[in-house]
């Protein structure tokens, strides 16, 4: 998966992850293709694939619980029956053809508004050293490597 | 940085703080556009990082709970998300 490039080839990856864990895409295609598109932009502008729905701070430590799937995915899907983007819902709304809308931030405020946007950008270009995915090639810029690969999920130790 | 969009519905002052990537940000954008809502917008994420720390402090002291988008109107009302009803309610 080292060289997704278009939304076509990032639905049919992130279609078989949510397979294989039993998440649905939203059945709208335009929808999910915007949130892709999103995605993709993200992922080339900060180096990883972040929410499209919410401000990335372009520093991994801080952004890494939005990192898609986001930590907040799985529980506001069963509240709510979709992620905050509403790129991922439940089988019962997916099954059902269910109308989805909006739902509420559930990501701590304090990460949203008590982090310093301008400050974190420049942190995050000085002393950085670069990271390898040796399973995808994923390059990561930061002092550690991250805990798990944002593009293919390897875990931390396929770092060098 | 911010961006005027013309509406022959130029009723009430509409002010967006959206996101490029965010796909309810693009979806109100259009339901006011479908509308004629004449409104102006700040795509948060395309700012310079200094002043997506400014208009970051603007949004919570709105929206303590954060999210986008986030529609003032006429400088009072708050509406968070893609939420049809309660804009045609307040502009319709
Ligand atoms: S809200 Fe949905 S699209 Fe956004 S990061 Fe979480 S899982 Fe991905």
């Amino acid at each position: 998966m080292s060289n997704i490039k278009s939304p076509q080839e990032l639905r049919v990856f992130l279609e078989k992850n949510a397979k294989d864990k039993n998440y649905y895409l939203n059945r709208d295609v335009a929808f999910v293709d915007a949130l892709l598109e999103g995605l993709i932009k993200n992922l080339n502008r900060y180096g990883y694939s972040s929410c499209p729905c919410r401000l990335s701070t372009g520093n991994y430590e801080l952004d890494s619980d939005l990192i898609c799937p986001c930590v907040y995915m799985e529980s506001d899907v069963q509240k709510y029956g979709s992620c905050f983007c509403a790129l991922y819902v439940s089988k019962d709304v997916y099954e059902n053809k269910k109308v989805i809308s909006s739902i509420p931030e559930s990501r701590p405020r304090d990460k949203i508004f008590d982090v310093t946007y301008s400050q974190v950008n420049n942190d995050s270009q000085s002393n950085a050293k670069e990271w390898k995915c040796s399973v995808c090639g994923y390059k990561h810029l930061g002092d550690h490597p991250p805990e798990k690969c944002p593009k293919c999920g390897a875990s931390k130790k396929f770092f060098k | 940085m911010i961006k005027h969009v013309e509406g022959s519905n130029d009723r009430h002052l509409v002010f967006l703080y959206t996101l490029s990537t965010c796909v309810w940000c693009k979806k109100t954008k259009q339901f006011l556009l479908d509308m004629s809502v004449k409104y102006n917008y700040i795509d948060v994420d395309l700012l310079e990082s200094a002043q997506q720390d400014k208009i970051m402090s603007e949004i919570s002291a709105v929206n303590p709970k954060g999210g986008f988008p986030t529609i003032v109107i006429d400088k009072t009302k708050i509406i968070v998300g893609y939420q049809p009803e309660s804009i045609k309610e307040t502009l319709g």
